[in-house]
């Protein structure tokens, strides 16, 4: 009997969390627009608030060029550096993406693992813990790990940069595991 | 107790669910879920795979941080030999490795192969040099936090805060931003976290409080946990009198954590003078320190009591007073009596760590601390030398052998070894530089090492010799070797034979590494000075001395010709005008010093012999083999008439000792606090594998940063691995800059066109080309003709798109601009522009 009562909790907690990491529904504000009745924005002013862009949570993000794109059509310019290898990880590709510009407090990294299909994406996602750890792994990050993952693609970003992560969480839904 | 199969993997997602729900605290238990080592009795003991390589096995980390796991009561760290790797570790053990594992993110990552039921069977953990090799990480305080927290995930625990900027717990299982604590990081005052503290110990305790039906460690269980793994316990019991080798160390200078009497009362010689804390209030703990001013090889420390006033006392030794390797833990407290441990420690510090659990008013109560070993180190294996490969102009043997300059022909397959027919006692093989050299270091290799012990010597004039080190490692065809910082002009290999064998040595060949500018001491300028006019001697330059003076290299000779004297004043030091010589002998300098204004160097008499020392192959005009340039070694007294120049002049800045270098890294500790801006307690302070005194003086990079050219390579990845030019950011010129060459292109930042398509790299890099492919396309056309010569895409094959290559196209003398071989578009391809 607590053996089932645990398992109900269990499922509880997994609902919760599919919730939180699956892609954002219909209706979240579009990625890069301007909130509405915000006074005194000019787009040359701030590229970032006031660029009307395609909301991405609609998963259009499938590849590192596609998030480059999402990105730059935020006004960040997006440069692309070496290919990252995380050894819990299986994806087709990576690599690393150097952000600067808009709101961005300093140039930040994100590392774009892109996988062949979105279930290998969410098998790899569902192994790491809160924490960014995958459950036998215990890693020490040089910053705060967020992941995040739209359909096909897991993005990891090592900082905690606000303007990154909200940038990061409106193209890509909420981060599904990090501190 | 532990419940088997899937219901255990059920729970156990469960559990991880639940858990990964919560937030992280401080200070609630910190298990990492619930993997642990399976063992049938305790205590027990993990051993930790040596896997390391470079600083990391050389810095003691490893030692340090099995020492402070060990402290736990239910378990010991024990280092175990390398051979495994962390990918695939071995089983019972945790791997311990480093490397380059990229720009990943990530320090250091722990890993463990667990059962079912949480029972660790192997684990890893490994450091990433990616991050450690540059700023900020490249300190000892990152690399020791690191180490102690990966080991410390493979038995079992997890962090005890994952908030790097918050005020350190204390614990290297706390993440941080300031590993070393006090100022910097997010309090001034908080905590190191380079150690466990005591809710680890505690964690463990509770993690491993019940026994398991299996044992998953290789290590011993069930056995007494010594409280420190690899040092060698106390090796004499309370009373005893230990003997140690070499002989008694002089201590530079001691030091008490808390108000005591004077620590220098501890080695004052004396028994009836001693050290104790003298505060009012029982101190938690207190600690003696004691400096030896350099590092050494230790052979054991010695201590006697007045009246012991501890509970605890634990013995530790370090190399840089940062890290540090515990020798043993006594209780013992005779009273009048010596008690000693035995160490084969190299160390510059030793401390006597007093616990106080029973609040005694005072702590020590030590009459006499003797710290006993020798100044020379045992030899290494291969170590990395610095400056150049040093010219040998002569090599002798004592006694009979094959031909000693068989030993530095440069080849491995010519050896030197004695022939006697009867088994000699000992045997030396001489080596002569022709002049004296700043050494850096000796290495040899042996075809098949033929001796019972080896002596490294090196000597000045060749009477006196000093010992660099000894070894019994016979290891045949690699490398071994010593570092030094002597200034000799002889090193001598010399071999012992105490097991009767008939030959000596069998030595393959001998390297001595240094500065290949040789310059010498006030006494050997003594032959060079006053008013000799050896033809050896062509002019003089002086230049600025004092702190950040680079006393080589030197351009090419600028002073009078023909061995005038001349006196450069330059400074005054200490209130007394001191004049700076460079003396050259055509193109080699070979003569740096000092002289006051009390007595010149102009001015001193001249040496009868100095004419006779001088080459007499080398006249003005001549162009003499610069190794025949000779040096005296030193200067009789009998020939030196008053004013002596051993009272006049000034020893040269690497030989004063009032510029102390204590890190060994041939700057002074002022010129790198002042100058510099280097840590003068480390001999390479940006990490990146050069020597600080070596970068000013070889090779002009920045001491204090790891990439003066900010091109993205270390300077000593381009000085050792790349040989590129640390201060040129594109060394070849190509429009690519070093480090992304390597790192990114993969291609040679040494060659202007890595695939020899004439294209240079960087061209082709902004072109969309592949610099490692001279035709991108395959089409049978480089890259260079399509581009300057048949104008066509060189990243298409078939520019035209007529289903012809464009190679073929040229071949065939088509145009392969023009859609002419194909057969669906060549029409269309063939109508006029319409007008």
């Amino acid at each position: 009997m607590q053996a089932l009562i645990v398992i109900g909790r269990s499922l509880i907690v997994v609902a919760l969390l599919l919730t939180a990491t699956g892609p954002a529904a219909s209706g979240q504000p579009a990625a890069c627009s301007t909130p509405a009745g915000t006074p005194g924005t000019t787009p040359a002013a701030s590229p970032v608030a006031t660029l009307e862009a395609t909301p991405q949570t609609d998963g259009s993000v499938t590849d590192a060029e596609s998030l480059a794109a999402a990105l730059r059509a935020c006004g960040l310019t997006v440069e692309t550096a070496n290919a990252v290898e995380q050894p819990f990880l299986r994806p087709e590709s990576s690599t690393a993406l150097t952000l600067s510009g808009g709101d961005l407090a300093q140039p930040a990294e994100v590392q774009v693992f892109a996988y062949a299909d979105e279930a290998t994406a969410a098998a790899d996602a569902a192994g790491i813990g809160p924490n960014g750890s995958p459950k036998t792994m215990m890693i020490h990050w040089i910053a705060s790990p967020h992941f995040f993952r739209s359909g096909p693609v897991i993005v990891l970003y090592l900082g905690d940069d606000p303007a990154v992560i909200d940038l990061l969480t409106a193209l890509l839904g909420s981060p599904f595991a990090g501190v | 107790m532990h419940k088997a199969g899937s219901r255990v993997v059920i729970i156990g997602v469960v559990m991880t669910l639940v858990l990964s729900a919560l937030p992280w605290s401080a200070t609630a238990d910190h298990a990492w879920l619930d993997y642990h080592w399976a063992r049938t009795a305790s205590p027990f003991s993990v051993p930790l795979g040596d896997n390391l390589t470079g600083i990391w096995a050389s810095s003691g980390h490893l030692q340090a941080a099995a020492s402070d796991w060990s402290q736990s009561a239910v378990l010991d760290a024990t280092i175990t030999g390398g051979g495994g790797d962390c990918e695939t570790p071995r089983q019972g053990l945790i791997e311990v490795c480093n490397g380059s594992y990229g720009n990943t993110g990530w320090l250091g990552l722990a890993q463990v192969w667990t059962t079912d039921d949480g029972h660790i069977l192997q684990a890893s953990a490994k450091m990433n040099d990616t991050y450690f090799s540059v700023a900020p990480y490249n300190t000892a305080a990152w690399r020791q936090s690191v180490m102690c927290q990966e080991i410390g995930h493979g038995f079992g625990l997890g962090h005890t805060d994952e908030n790097q900027t918050n005020v350190n717990d204390g614990t290297c299982m706390d993440y941080t931003n300031d590993p070393d604590g006090g100022p910097g990081g997010a309090s001034e005052t908080d905590p190191n976290n380079l150690h466990p503290f005591q809710h680890d110990y505690d964690e463990l305790a509770s993690i491993y409080q019940h026994l398991d039906a299996t044992t998953t460690t290789s290590g011993s269980v069930g056995a007494t946990v010594t409280p420190t793994p690899a040092p060698t316990p106390p090796t004499a019991p309370a009373g005893s009198n230990p003997s140690f080798t070499g002989g008694r160390l002089p201590i530079a200078k001691a030091t008490s954590s808390v108000a005591s009497t004077d620590p220098a009362q501890a080695h004052a010689g004396s028994t009836s003078t001693h050290w104790f804390t003298t505060g009012t209030t029982p101190p938690r703990g207190a600690v003696l320190t004691l400096d030896l001013g350099a590092t050494r090889q230790l052979s054991g420390v010695k201590w006697t009591y007045r009246l012991p006033e501890m509970d605890k006392m634990t013995l530790q030794v370090s190399a840089d007073g940062t890290t540090w390797t515990a020798v043993g833990t006594t209780t013992a407290r005779a009273q009048g009596t010596w008690e000693g441990a035995g160490t084969t420690a190299k160390a510059r510090y030793i401390r006597m760590v007093f616990d106080n659990p029973s609040l005694r008013t005072r702590l020590g109560f030590v009459s006499e601390v003797q710290v006993w070993g020798t100044a020379y180190p045992q030899a290494g294996s291969n170590p990395t030398l610095s400056g150049g490969k040093l010219g040998v102009v002569r090599a002798t043997s004592a006694v009979t052998s094959t031909s000693p300059a068989q030993a530095h022909d440069g080849s491995t397959s010519t050896h030197w070894f004695t022939t006697g027919t009867t088994a000699p006692t000992t045997a030396r093989l001489t080596l002569d530089l022709g002049a004296v050299r700043q050494l850096s270091g000796v290495k040899w290799t042996y075809r098949l090492p033929e001796m019972d012990t080896m002596t490294l010597q090196v000597s000045a004039d060749g009477k006196t010799w000093t010992n660099v080190s000894t070894t019994t490692a016979r290891a045949q065809g690699t490398w071994e070797g010593s570092r030094t910082t002597a200034r000799a002009r002889y090193v001598r290999l010399h071999f012992t034979n105490t097991s009767g064998r008939t030959r000596l040595g069998f030595v393959s060949e001998v390297q001595v590494w240094g500065s290949p500018t040789a310059t010498t001491t006030a006494n050997e300028l003594a032959f060079l000075t006053g008013t000799d006019r050896s033809p050896a001697v062509r002019g003089f330059m002086a230049q600025p001395a004092g702190p950040g003076t680079i006393l080589a290299p030197v351009p090419a000779p600028t002073g009078p010709a023909d061995g005038g004297m001349d006196e450069y004043v330059t400074q005054l030091r200490g209130g007394v005008k001191v004049t700076t010589f460079v003396i050259w002998a055509d193109a080699n300098l070979i003569a740096v010093a000092h002289a006051n204004e009390h007595s010149p160097i102009g001015g001193a008499t001249p040496n009868p012999r100095a004419a006779e020392r001088a080459n007499p192959r080398s006249p003005i005009d001549a162009s003499p083999a610069p190794s025949t340039v000779q040096l005296a070694p030193t200067a009789a007294p009998t020939e030196a008439p008053a004013p002596t120049p051993t009272a006049t002049i000034e020893p040269t800045p690497t030989v004063d000792p009032a510029t102390l270098d204590s890190d060994g890294d041939w700057l002074s500790d002022g010129d790198e606090a002042a100058v510099y801006g280097t840590d003068p307690m480390n001999p390479d302070s940006d990490g990146d594998g050069l020597r600080d005194g070596d970068e000013v003086g070889t090779y002009h990079t920045n001491p204090a940063s790891p990439d003066t050219d900010e091109d993205g390579a270390s300077d000593g990845d381009e000085v050792m691995t790349l040989a590129t030019d640390p201060l040129n950011p594109d060394s070849d010129g190509d429009g690519l800059s070093d480090g992304d060459e390597v790192a990114t292109h993969r291609t040679d930042p040494r060659n202007v066109d890595t695939d020899g398509d004439t294209v240079p790299d960087g061209d082709e890099v902004s072109a969309g080309t592949d610099p490692l492919n001279a035709d991108t396309d395959a089409d049978g056309l480089g890259d260079e003709e399509e581009a300057a010569t048949y104008r066509t895409d060189p990243l298409k094959a078939d520019s035209d798109g007529d289903g012809v290559s464009d190679g073929d196209e040229v071949r065939n003398g088509t145009d392969p601009l023009v859609p002419d071989g194909g057969t669906s578009d060549a029409p269309a391809a063939r109508m006029a522009p319409l007008g």
